[in-house]
């Protein structure tokens, strides 16, 4: 899968390309819109991230050429901007998603796995990690062979890790991600636990293993080792 | 005091004394003038009468308008002077001029005593003075009228400038106009004004987009912390006190960006960036909003009791109005109790919400300003109320708080909405 990232702070541009590729994307970075104007007229790409404020440029003019062109490219807005005219204009020109910095990286690659997910027509609605099957389509989980009944947070919670196998969450990101950031974030720590407890035990239940490990103090990792 | 009326009342007591003054000059004047003028008379008579007594001609006198007499005297004289006389006929003291003329004519010494009733000359004094004063009156008045009514139309258009500019708004983004007023000192004071006005709506302009590009600015090195925290946490095998630093620089940053985009909110808020207006009903967006902090309530153990109905319509931009709901749920979940209480209820003009919560608030004033925590050590970045009260403010709502019995109520009133 390959991702275009048109982002100006090369540093930023930096941190997010190391995190993609040990995501296994291929990445190739833009930090002008000159320069991603080229790389999109020359290139196919996946997904496209796209800084809309750029020294030499407003990101929102790529989309609509990249829609005229390349109609199969998912796009993710990525902005400093959270105004919500940026955000709708984006949205309206065909961007598939929209962000707003600071992000977290793991909550990116689940909005980018999320968007390819959609996008491919032909690609497979089934996430396979060891006996743990998804069907992204459905929304529906089997361990090994035994379907799970998983409530819709629980749900999301095993997406997000699966998108992001052997990476560190943070709680902070996970709450994030299961509720925005308008609930107080001390308090959402209790209900992670709660629904990674009702996961683990669902997973367990059914014969499946405990990949979720418990980092101090800081999160939790899925993983096999 | 109008400036009109200031300048009238200044204009009638300067006439009142200037007329009460000439009042006096003119009657002076007058009566030298007649004075002089029966002197004169007198002067005449009494030479004709000398005349006639040196021709030997017998005279013929009149009490009391000529008199001769024979003196002793040898001392020739002519005296002016004012004299009272008894009028037999109206019985009645009379003021009289008289001039008194000690003559020799041949060997005799006369006296000629020549008099003049003043009662004529008096009515003359004060028919011309009244005259004169009823015009001068008649002047001032009319000035006086005149002067207003110019003065009304010329000071019309400063008038109105001075309504547009109490008008004048920062928050509405059209310029001020003045009316041209064609007097050269108001056109200065116009385009003092609009100058003045001009460069406070550019200082402001400069300041609100400073707030805001500050903002911004800000998120992309937060973006850059967020990003390199993450991968240092993935990529090297880190102790537990390492991660315990990580943590603690995490937990902060993310307090940071918090605080940082609410301020944005509230900057956009305040440069009113949110205009679009629809009609929203109340009680869906308080149900869904509930239903979104449904595990926060179960959590803590909050009952809910919404006495909304569904008729609770009303027109509001649906950013802010949501906004305002969600914090405001947020708000009386964060400072309940355990197993506390929130009450939602509708009033006439709007709604209340009431919940549960450990203490009185000690500065209730102090309640809707930024930064202002009742408990230090919170972790809010104390920021939720303030945009609750801006919101308010922008949508021309009124928010108050206040304690009743053991809940903590704030009210939303709702003008121009009846329910």
């Amino acid at each position: 899968m390959k991702i275009l990232i048109v982002e100006d702070e090369v540093e930023l541009l930096s941190a997010i390309s190391n995190y993609l590729v040990e995501a296994e994307f291929i990445c190739e970075m833009a930090p002008s819109f000159d320069l991603a104007e080229e790389k999109i007229s020359l290139y196919e790409y996946d997904i496209i991230l796209l800084d809309i404020t750029l020294p030499d440029g407003n990101g929102l003019d790529l989309i609509s050429s990249i829609k005229k062109n390349k109609f199969k490219t998912g796009i993710i807005v990525i902005s400093a901007k959270n105004s919500l005219d940026d955000k709708i204009s984006g949205l309206d020109l065909g961007a598939d998603d929209y962000m707003t910095k600071p992000f977290q990286l793991s909550e990116l690659n689940s909005r980018i796995k999320a968007v390819l997910r959609r996008r491919s027509f032909d690609g497979s609605e089934l996430i396979q990690f060891n006996e743990i099957e998804v069907n992204t389509e459905s929304r529906s989980v089997n361990v090994a062979s035994l379907p799970v009944l998983l409530t819709k947070k629980e749900y999301d919670l095993l997406m997000y890790f699966l998108v992001n196998k052997n990476r560190l969450l943070t709680k902070e990101s996970i709450a994030e991600h299961l509720w925005g950031d308008n609930i107080d974030l001390a308090d959402n720590f209790d209900f992670i636990y709660t629904h990674m407890n009702n996961l683990r035990r669902k997973i367990l239940a059914c014969g499946g293993n405990d990949y979720i490990k418990t980092v101090y103090g800081m999160g939790y990792k899925f993983t096999e080792k | 005091m109008k400036l009109l009326t200031k300048l009238n009342t200044r204009y009638i007591s300067f006439s009142l004394s200037v007329m009460v003054i000439s009042g006096i000059l003119i009657y002076l004047a007058i009566s030298v003038v007649v004075t002089r003028q029966l002197d004169e008379k007198l002067t005449d008579i009494s030479t004709r009468i000398s005349q006639k007594l040196c021709e030997g001609g017998k005279i013929d006198w009149l009490q009391p308008f000529a008199e001769v007499s024979e003196i002793k005297t040898v001392q020739e004289s002519s005296s002016f002077s004012d004299t009272l006389i008894m009028n037999t006929n109206e019985n009645e003291m009379e003021e009289y001029r008289q001039l008194a003329v000690v003559k020799p004519i041949g060997r005799i010494h006369y006296q000629i005593v020549v008099r003049e009733s003043k009662l004529e000359s008096e009515d003359l004094i004060g028919t011309l003075a009244g005259i004169t004063l009823l015009a001068i009156l008649f002047l001032t008045v009319s000035l006086i009228l005149v002067n207003r009514k110019v003065a009304r139309s010329i000071w019309n258009p400063f008038y109105k400038n001075l309504q547009s500019i109490g008008e004048f708004s920062m928050r509405e983004h059209s310029p001020i106009t003045l009316v041209k007023t064609g007097i050269a000192e108001f056109d200065e004071l116009n385009e003092a004004v609009i100058r003045l006005m001009n460069q406070i709506i550019v200082d402001f302009n400069n300041l609100k987009h400073f707030s805001e590009d500050a903002s911004h600015e800000i998120q992309t090195p937060l973006a850059i912390i967020t990003a390199k925290l993450e991968s240092l946490l993935n990529d090297a095998d880190l102790n537990e006190k390492q991660l315990k630093t990580i943590q603690s620089v995490r937990i902060s940053l993310h307090r940071l960006s918090k605080l940082n985009k609410e301020l944005l909110l509230l900057t956009k808020i305040e440069n009113n960036q949110f205009s679009l207006v629809t009609k929203l009903n109340l009680y869906h967006l308080f149900q869904e909003k509930l239903d979104e902090f449904q595990e926060l309530l179960e959590l803590k153990g909050i009952s809910v009791e919404n006495q909304l109905t569904d008729i609770f319509e009303m027109n509001g931009n649906p950013v802010l109005v949501d906004l305002l709901v969600s914090n405001l749920i947020s708000n009386a979940i964060n400072h309940n109790i355990h197993g506390g209480l929130i009450r939602i209820i509708h009033k006439s003009d709007g709604f209340e919400i009431l919940n549960t919560g450990l203490v009185k608030i000690s500065n209730p004033e102090r309640l809707f300003s930024r930064f202002y925590k009742e408990n230090a050590s919170s972790n809010s970045v104390g920021l939720g109320l303030s945009i609750v009260s801006k919101i308010c403010e922008v949508q021309k709502w009124d928010i108050h708080y206040r304690m009743e019995g053991n809940l903590h109520c704030f009210s939303v009133d709702i003008p121009d909405t009846k329910f």
